[in-house]
């Protein structure tokens, strides 16, 4: 290794430590948040699927079958499974019949993810008072497809994050619906921006506390990172930030074009930071056609 | 009968009118709007109008025309949906029907309208000369004031001769003159009584308020008992909106809509002026008992949930729903009561086009 590349190893090192150092204390923020650890033990338990699925994909020699075998242990989760992989959201042209098929299709990274969401869409069940589950899911899997289709590099890492960026708000419409009504309230009433309101009355917000939650469940970095600061990516510490914009981006954009937020929810500058000012009005029109 | 069919539609214009001339009536045709606007400066009896596109405007226009004896306005149109039938009746139409006409149907309704007609046309053509009346109050109709914005609208609905019954009425019970004047808003009122009326069926809240200042109390509870308290006033009041609700369930019934009235309840002050302040179109006037004035206000208010575009929420509306953004995340819940800010906020961050359902009378 020359001395240049082994400076740019440090330094990234150092500014992955300082984001992991910048997570913990959001997460300890997370943690303070009057009640919620008590609750989350009241949330349902990740399924062994996963954890299994987690462990046989540290083999490098694993084989697609016994892959297919641990999600097929449970019929209900490997119904799922098939039923989002032949859903219009992967257009995938044939039909898809067997677990080790869609194994095999999206890859190992993207089956563990339907596994997650499977498992998080479907044994999460939010007050219908504060959250709508159609939409959430809706609007979750459009950004997280968004975020794939803009990334270079690292697309199911993209997805992934995508998919869970809101995960906070689906745990406080599972487990603080009463907050919730409040921070409703008064984002209605005020100028403040939604996170600052949550903040404000939780002392986190949904992104920090989803990240909280993706990191007690072992998800890597990457994900938990781009989660924690999807909204304000430029306070992060990230030695590779591309999974960050393009969930960043995907969020806002989606945000922007959907629900009427204001175009500063992109922040541009960290997208120039990133390298990425110039793929702004292509991702504009993706979004737009993705969201008619 | 003199029937103008309004349809940009020449087929169904051809249709209509064929139906209506085989029924031995006069009929007159518009396709356009220009063409339908000039029939309607003349004396009209019946129209008959498709309200999609302009069709809203011009029987707001049919109803404008207050020089000439009562139109009755029926609206065919093949698909409504409930806002825009609505729509229709506020802006001043009788009836609704579903196209394409069938000759029974027509001849039906024809029925109806030549019979509101001649309830109605008699009296407002020669009104009682002993009777002024209340310059709110155009010769056919009512003119009614939704409550929150001012602007006048002609109503073919309600409370026709309800002033003329309910002056009747009080005159009959008090063995006093009465005559209807306007509304003198800035009268101080000592005594109050409600009435709340409804339609479950049309999904209609009538309210009717009552006043009177003191000394005019007092003098009709001397007159009618020989003797005053506020316990007699009270008393007086409350005959009168005993009387002023057999007013209004007549005035009613010519419409066909049959009203349940409650108990009147004596209102305090603060309650008076709460008491019907939800409804969507608003008489208000005088009932003069010899030197006495009887303030009334009549509220109607409609008990449906109303879908209002967007744009225009304004303060004071109560969301009927929770409304939720296209996240799936709660916006706003049921309830709420919304404020400049809240209407300024979701009216920036809503997609055009949004429509919200808004609790009536709020």
């Amino acid at each position: 290794m020359d001395r240049t590349r082994r400076i740019l190893t440090v330094a990234a090192d150092s500014l992955e430590d300082d984001g992991r150092a910048r997570l913990a204390r959001q997460f300890e923020r997370v943690a303070s948040i009057d009640g919620l650890v008590s609750r989350l033990k009241q949330l349902p338990s990740l399924p062994t699927s996963y954890d299994e699925l987690t462990r046989a994909l540290h083999d490098p020699d694993v084989h697609v079958q016994r892959l297919a075998g641990i999600i097929e242990r449970d019929p209900v989760l490997a119904l799922k499974v098939l039923q989002i992989t032949n859903s219009a959201f992967f257009g995938t042209a044939r039909r898809i019949s067997s677990i080790a098929d869609a194994i095999t299709r999206l890859g190992t990274t993207m089956v563990r993810t339907l596994v997650l969401t499977t498992f998080v869409f479907d044994r999460m069940a939010p007050s219908p008072r504060v959250m709508s589950s159609e939409q959430f899911q809706a609007a979750s899997l459009l950004v997280a497809r968004t975020a794939r289709r803009f990334a270079r590099a690292d697309a199911d890492a993209a997805f992934t994050a995508g998919l869970l960026a809101d995960i906070g708000k689906l745990v406080l419409a599972v487990l603080l619906p009463e907050k919730v009504l409040e921070i409703v309230h008064r984002i209605a009433e005020t100028n403040a921006s939604p996170e600052a309101v949550e903040v404000e009355i939780l002392g986190a917000s949904h992104a920090e506390l989803g990240a909280y939650l993706l990191d007690k469940w072992n998800l890597p970095f990457t994900v938990v990172q781009a989660v924690a600061h999807h909204h304000h990516p430029s306070i992060a510490f990230a030695a590779d930030p591309s999974v960050l914009a393009y969930v960043h981006a995907a969020d806002a954009l989606v945000g922007i074009e959907l629900c009427g937020d204001p175009e500063t929810r992109l922040d541009a500058g960290f997208l120039a930071s990133c390298g990425l000012m110039a793929e702004i009005p292509q991702w504009k029109s993706i979004v737009r056609g993705s969201s008619r | 009968m003199r029937v103008l069919v309004i349809d940009h539609d020449r087929n169904a214009l051809a249709h209509t009118a064929g139906l209506v001339r085989g029924l031995e009536h006069e009929v007159h045709t518009a396709s356009t709007d220009g063409d339908a606007r000039d029939k309607l400066a003349a004396p009209i009896d019946v129209v008959i109008i498709d309200p999609k596109g302009s069709g809203i405007e011009l029987i707001r226009q049919a109803r404008e025309h207050r020089g000439h004896p009562y139109t009755y306005v029926l609206v065919v149109s093949k698909q409504m949906r409930d806002d825009e039938l609505r729509d229709a009746y506020l802006a001043g139409c009788d009836g609704d029907v579903r196209a394409p006409l069938d000759v029974a149907d027509l001849r039906l309704r024809l029925a109806i309208a030549t019979r509101i007609r001649s309830a109605l046309v008699p009296a407002t053509a020669a009104p009682p000369k002993a009777t002024p009346k209340p310059a709110v109050r155009p010769p056919n109709g009512v003119v009614a004031k939704p409550a929150s914005s001012g602007e006048a609208v002609t109503r073919s609905v309600a409370w026709t001769g309800m002033a003329e019954t309910l002056a009747q009425a009080s005159s009959a019970f008090l063995t006093l003159p009465a005559t209807v004047a306007p509304a003198d808003h800035s009268a101080p009122v000592a005594f109050s009584s409600g009435i709340l009326l409804s339609n479950v069926e049309s999904e209609l809240e009538t309210r009717i308020t009552l006043g009177l200042d003191r000394r005019d109390a007092t003098a009709l509870a001397m007159h009618l008992f020989g003797e005053s308290s506020d316990e007699l006033s009270v008393d007086v009041l409350g005959e009168l909106a005993n009387i002023a609700m057999g007013a209004l369930k007549s005035s009613f019934s010519a419409e066909q809509i049959a009203f349940t009235g409650g108990l009147p309840k004596t209102l305090a002050p603060a309650d008076a002026a709460v008491f019907g302040a939800s409804a969507q179109f608003v008489e208000t006037f005088c009932v003069r008992l010899a030197d006495a004035r009887l303030h009334v206000r009549v509220g109607l208010a409609s008990t449906k949930n109303l879908v209002v575009d967007l744009m225009k929420l304004r303060e004071g509306m109560v969301l009927a729903k929770d409304l939720f953004n296209a996240r799936g995340m709660l916006v706003l819940p049921s309830g709420t009561r919304l404020s400049t800010t809240t209407t300024d906020k979701l009216q920036r961050s809503l997609p055009t086009g949004t429509t919200v359902e808004i609790a009536s009378g709020a």
